[in-house]
């Protein structure tokens, strides 16, 4: 199985709540990453553009965000195909950080060790 | 318009047209929604930072992409991107062996086929149908086996390479 990039995995996240237009799939992903990942415009059109090809999302229509302005906005949903990339990306990661967990097991300590002192 | 739109549209001509007839107003839309986050004469000079520093790093990317050989070859793995750059490779060779070489500009791409376009549409069909992200070689193969009368189509079959 490929893996997937980043700002494709982070959106397949964003949109997995329900639709979203560009700017609320930056918004989100910037959110669920403490601001750690801003996508820049050119990098998230380009992106969603890859995506609808390999059909990983689809448009589902244009409407304002009445949240925003009344500009129209298009808007962008998940697939079946989709979810099982992201769930299988999921479980890809999870494999690769049992494996950190095992090989630096006082790294690993030391992180989660920070985090909750966070909580 | 604001002034800060209005140089955002300016700005926005570094792109290549084809990218710009696409993404301007999706683009000037995400501007305008950024910079309503935007107050104060200090976050304002950071969010231009951010901008140029967007710009600067992805309008090169755009042109060169324009460029590069596999332009609409974005569904290729690279295994596939690798086969049909050698493809190309070997015409060349062939053309360079004929008792008069084909003149072609030299940054010209060799252009494709009808029945090539249609192997490589009928690979992408298939990938899909398998559910697959990427075209890759195998694809490729078995789009080529499956044409009609085509000579590569003649060749694997007489070599029975069967389906992959």
């Amino acid at each position: 199985m490929e893996c997937l990039t980043p700002a494709v995995f982070h959106i397949l996240l964003a949109l997995a709540d329900g639709e979203r237009h560009g700017y609320s799939i930056m918004r989100e992903v910037a959110e669920h990453t403490n601001e750690q990942f801003v996508m820049g415009p050119v990098t998230l059109y380009g992106t969603l553009k890859r995506m609808l090809e390999s059909q990983l999302i689809e448009e589902c229509g244009e409407r304002p965000d009445p949240a925003l302005t009344e500009e129209r906005r298009r808007y962008y949903r998940i697939t079946k195909q989709g979810q099982r990339a992201a769930m299988g990306e999921a479980s890809r990661l999870q494999t690769l950080v049992r494996v950190a967990r095992r090989k630096y097991p006082l790294a690993t300590l030391a992180h989660s060790r920070r985090e909750d002192d966070q909580v | 318009m604001t002034r800060s739109e209005r140089l955002y549209r300016v700005l926005l001509q570094a792109y290549p047209g084809s990218y710009r007839r696409e993404y301007e107003e999706p683009m000037m839309q995400h501007f305008r929604d950024q910079l309503r986050g935007v107050s104060g004469a200090s976050q304002l000079m950071l969010f231009w930072i951010r901008t140029m520093l967007d710009l600067a790093r992805t309008a090169p990317i755009r042109h060169l992409e324009n460029r590069l050989p596999w332009h609409g070859f974005a569904r290729f793995t690279s295994g596939a991107r690798t086969a049909i750059f050698f493809a190309r490779h070997a015409v060349r060779r062939i053309e360079a062996m004929e008792v008069q070489p084909r003149r072609r500009p030299d940054n010209r791409e060799i252009p494709l086929s009808q029945e090539c376009k249609r192997a490589f549409h009928s690979a992408i069909k298939e990938a899909r149908a398998l559910g697959e992200t990427g075209v890759t070689t195998r694809h490729l193969v078995r789009a080529i086996r499956q044409q009609e009368a085509t000579l590569a189509s003649r060749v694997l079959r007489d070599h029975s390479v069967e389906g992959l």
